[in-house]
């Protein structure tokens, strides 16, 4: 790292906390084993890439309604940041992200069908652990799933 | 929604999981399906920045004492280092720990050579992004060109860059904890075998 131009080491906490950070691959393992033991629909779970993983995609054999596969694409930051991309072969997607977005709550929502970057939602998921937040994903995922529809993904409380 | 500590034993009368709050399911489902010491050691994998053992505790659900007692043993274990804050302990991942794993994980997957090559790539990467931008560093591409949003294509980019330069980092040292396991002189056990041609040498 070089510091020789800009002497504004002062500045640098703040900056940090206005971006995504890096991707934590130790998180990226954690959370590929948990869903390969807890969701039988996942056929593979894999890093892009071992030496420099981005993302973590794990392959979905069904998918919500009419789609007969999906993926979801899950990216997790040292500084405990996330971004899920659920996507399938529909064009159905929604994502719940954690992180920094101008005018955004940390935790927000992309609703489907195609999660666009505006505007959001406030995720119903308040957990924060890498295991808790994986748990969560899997539970609305399969809450969707189950009821064929995209209805209601968003709400912590689901109707009966 | 509340951050507050969950009541995981409360009834279920209904049997499923429809009417509750996802947030408490999955609390409830955590600590049904692991040990307070699993739960310690989870947190403890992700935890960069100093916690104190209370911090901690509260995060896998157990009490500070519990908390304290494991986190003792995985410092003792090389996965935990620790810094005092006035009379706080606190607790964090060991440098050690977060190499050793990545080390472990890429040398069961790729051979050296595969590990080389992907460090020339990820050095050529960098090199072509601080000449495309004219930065030195991902902390001078995002002042340098305001990135505010991570879901704009520079934010992702940014992301990526400051991945890159942490993976090369771990390759890097990867590379070393391979070369330095295949010599056998850290455990003197490979002597009789593959290391014949060394054996003459008194090192």
């Amino acid at each position: 790292m070089t510091n020789d131009k800009t002497p504004s080491q002062h500045s640098q906490p703040v900056e940090q906390s206005e971006v995504f950070g890096p991707i934590d691959a130790g998180a990226l393992r954690e959370i590929r084993d948990l869903i390969l033991e807890q969701e039988p629909l996942a056929e593979t779970a894999s890093l892009d890439d071992p030496l420099n993983p981005q993302t973590l995609s794990v392959e979905l054999s069904d998918g919500v309604g009419a789609a007969s596969t999906a993926r979801i694409d899950i990216r997790w930051s040292l500084t405990e940041n996330y971004a899920i991309h659920y996507t399938d072969d529909r064009h159905q997607n929604f994502r719940f992200d954690c992180h920094p977005k101008p005018d955004a709550p940390r935790r927000h929502f992309h609703p489907p069908p195609d999660a666009p970057s505006r505007p959001v939602e406030k995720s119903c998921i308040a957990v924060s652990e890498t295991g808790l937040v994986t748990r969560a994903i899997l539970q609305r995922w399969r809450y969707a799933y189950a009821h064929e529809t995209f209805e209601g993904i968003n709400d912590a409380e689901n109707p009966p | 929604m509340s951050e507050e500590m969950p009541s995981p034993y409360r009834m279920v009368s209904d049997g499923g999981t429809e009417h509750r709050d996802v947030n408490d399911v999955v609390e409830e489902e955590w600590l049904e399906e692991t040990t307070p010491f699993e739960r310690v050691y989870e947190i403890i994998r992700t935890t960069y920045d100093p916690a104190s053992a209370g911090e901690i505790a509260d995060r896998a659900r157990v009490s500070a004492t519990t908390a304290r007692k494991h986190l003792r043993t995985l410092e003792s274990a090389g996965e935990v280092t620790t810094s005092q804050d006035g009379q706080t302990t606190c607790y964090r991942r060991s440098e050690t720990a977060i190499v050793t794993e990545h080390a472990q994980s890429l040398l069961a997957e790729l051979s050296p050579e595969e590990i080389s090559s992907g460090i020339a790539d990820m050095k050529a990467q960098i090199q072509e992004w601080r000449e495309e931008y004219g930065v030195d560093s991902p902390e001078e591409f995002a002042r340098e060109l305001d990135v505010d949003d991570v879901d704009s294509d520079y934010g992702a980019l940014l992301t990526e860059w400051q991945t890159t330069r942490r993976n090369l980092t771990l390759a890097q040292a990867t590379l070393a904890i391979g070369e330095a396991s295949n010599t056998g002189h850290l455990t003197d056990t490979d002597t009789d075998d593959e290391g014949d041609s060394d054996a003459s040498i008194v090192v």
